[in-house]
């Protein structure tokens, strides 16, 4: 019987972490927000009550004029010349019935390429070129990318009336699908659809949870990687201390997302039943050390079709919140979920769907007023960044 | 020779025996001398079977005639070579190889011919050949003669294919051969289909008929007396 069993694990999720400072020359959160197409929901947890200042920076802003549409179109529809417009503006569409792995995906990524995962069948039927996709069973899935802004995509030239034919003949279905335009400040661009397609207007849904009584950990043990002038074995050691703080942290954020009760002062759970152990809080100078204080926090949440500048403005506001003295917050997280169903996860990298689908990124930041100690990282544009990348997934 | 006994049944007298000596021909009958000839009689006496007639046998058999008792001289070499010569002009004209064919061009259709409108007679054609055919059964008593019937001059398209620039070729057949089809399309195009992992849709009438490649990879003349068996599977 043992002969049934997978010789090797198999792949598995991964969480990349890094450690960066808004300061440096190298911004890689721009490039990590803006490469990741489609997102759906966005957290900001704050160790603090969220006041109504707070919650106008971080949302007014974005409600102001920011919008999605959900419609049920033929392919077809993508060709014509206002779409084919807004495909050049950077429009993002993605279709939502059906799993990656089982149905066939449609989705318009902010770079003007239409990418379809197509089962075999339908790749077969279709008559355009395509490639097999790399994480699916032999030749069983096909990915077809095709440029919308290429120059050859005009119409009346060969290759565009190809793929006209195509979508008008052999590949009729109707895909639910979610639009999104915006421009560079993250203002939602209309979209008009034809009259027989009903198109619903979406906007984004904010709620705003306020937690008492939480234990919140100390974040600053983070912030700084510590190096020492030893060996190199030391370095290890600290950067997988480090490490390990970071991923402990990074659970404790998850308890919290998920409303759990292990994050509540009052928390008494037999150790028996919940091995969970939350990181430690930071030492108060007052208080006994083996007392943790309670402490209020906030999550914020956005949900909808989010475009990645619309994440850009959002996280442009909560430096700010973080940056202004009057807020007194000390440290942020954020958060965002991508869509599990989605062939692309970051731009060009094809995605799959294993045991779960997941492509996600957060931060930690930091207010730039903190009291820092000796020990401490000096930089005050730190930031982590993290990458959870799923297990089928070109993204490294 | 007997007739020579009898003059008034030969057309020609025999030759006297001096004239046959002046003129350097040997007797037509050698001389036999009275011993050979009194050996052979009393041989043959005693050879023949008893019951049987021994003078009679003598008389019909052995006498007057020429018996080579040797093995007949072989033939010369020219005589050989020239039996060789006639053999092979004999021979039948053999059939052109492939590449033969190719440099000829037999089967070639020709720039000029590879219009559409051309062969559309031919659809015409194929269509009342199929209504002769079809004469009015269902579509699925149909199937089965189908499948021996000749499509050249129907109208294809690819439906389904592995290489995805095949799907959706559509065009009048002019050509098939054992693993593929030539199809002429509406822009005067001669396209080589294989037959090999495709999907083929032929429409006659209102119904419209799927024929799978990867099956069908037979020569016309053999797809006549070919009996197709269900497949495990129809996948390309």
């Amino acid at each position: 019987m043992s002969s049934f069993l997978p010789r090797s694990e198999g792949p598995r999720p991964k969480l990349f972490m890094s450690h960066y400072s808004f300061d440096s020359h190298k911004q890689p959160h721009t490039r990590l927000i803006d490469t990741h197409p489609f997102n759906h929901t966005l957290q900001v947890f704050l160790p603090t009550h969220c006041s109504p200042a707070i919650h106008s920076t971080l949302v007014s802003r974005l409600l102001k004029n920011t919008f999605y549409y959900h419609a049920k179109v033929p392919l077809s529809l993508l060709l014509t010349p206002e779409f084919m417009q807004h495909a050049r503006n950077g429009m993002i569409a993605l279709s939502v019935d059906g799993g990656i792995d089982t149905h066939n995906i449609v989705c318009l990524d902010g770079n003007g390429s239409l990418v379809l995962a197509l089962t075999k069948d339908t790749y077969e039927q279709l008559g355009l070129d395509g490639v097999p996709s790399k994480f699916s069973a032999k030749r069983q899935r096909y990915v077809v990318k095709i440029d919308l802004r290429a120059p050859a995509m005009v119409p009346k030239k060969p290759g565009f009336e190809r793929v006209k034919w195509c979508f008008e003949n052999t590949l009729v279905d109707k895909f639910s699908m979610l639009f999104a335009s915006v421009d560079a400040e993250g203002n939602s661009l209309p979209i008009e659809f034809p009259s027989e397609i009903s198109a619903r207007k979406l906007t984004y849904d904010v709620d705003v949870t306020t937690l008492h009584d939480i234990v919140i950990p100390d974040t600053t043990r983070i912030r700084t990687i510590r190096h020492s002038n030893n060996s190199n074995n030391n370095n290890n050691s600290n950067v997988l201390q480090w490490r390990s703080n970071v991923s402990q942290l990074h659970e404790w954020i998850g308890m919290v997302a998920v409303g759990s009760p292990r994050v509540l002062l009052h928390d008494r759970i037999d150790p028996y039943l919940c091995v969970y152990n939350p990181p430690a809080q930071k030492k108060q100078t007052n208080a006994p050390p083996s007392q943790p204080s309670s402490s209020t926090g906030s999550l914020l949440r956005i949900s909808g079709f989010l475009p990645a500048q619309a994440i850009q403005v959002i996280f442009q506001s909560l430096r700010n919140v973080l940056d202004d003295s009057a807020s007194n917050v000390q440290w942020a997280h954020c958060c965002v979920w991508g869509f599990e169903d989605s062939p692309i996860s970051w731009r060009d990298k094809e995605h799959q769907f294993l045991l779960s689908g997941e492509n996600m990124y957060g931060f930690f930041l930091w207010s730039r007023h903190l009291v820092l100690s000796k020990k401490e990282n000096q930089d005050r544009g730190v930031y982590v960044m993290l990458e959870t990348v799923a297990a089928l997934d070109e993204h490294q | 020779m007997s007739n020579q006994d009898r003059p008034d049944l030969s057309l020609y007298s025999k030759l006297s025996e001096q004239d046959q000596d002046n003129a350097g021909i040997g007797p037509s009958v050698p001389r036999v001398d009275s011993e050979t000839g009194s050996f052979v009689r009393k041989y043959v006496g005693e050879a023949v079977v008893q019951g049987y007639d021994k003078e009679g046998t003598f008389n019909t058999k052995v006498k007057n005639k020429v018996f080579l008792l040797d093995n007949p001289a072989k033939d010369t070499n020219a005589a050989k070579e020239k039996v060789k010569e006639k053999k092979k002009r004999d021979r039948k004209a053999k059939a052109l190889n492939a590449r033969e064919k190719r440099n000829l061009k037999v089967y070639d259709i020709p720039q000029d011919a590879r219009q559409y409108i051309k062969y559309l007679p031919l659809h015409e054609l194929w269509k009342s050949y199929m209504n002769e055919i079809f004469g009015g059964s269902t579509p699925i008593a149909f199937v089965q003669k189908l499948l021996k019937a000749d499509l050249h001059g129907a109208c294809i398209t690819v439906t389904r294919s592995k290489c995805p620039s095949y799907v959706g070729q559509t065009g009048i057949m002019v050509q098939e051969t054992e693993q593929t089809f030539q199809i002429i399309t509406e822009k005067n195009a001669l396209r080589t289909i294989p037959k090999q992992n495709s999907i083929f849709c032929i429409r006659f009438g209102e119904n419209l008929f799927t024929i799978y490649g990867n099956h069908y990879r037979y020569r016309v003349a053999q797809r006549s007396a070919k009996k197709f068996k269900a497949k495990p599977t129809i996948d390309l």
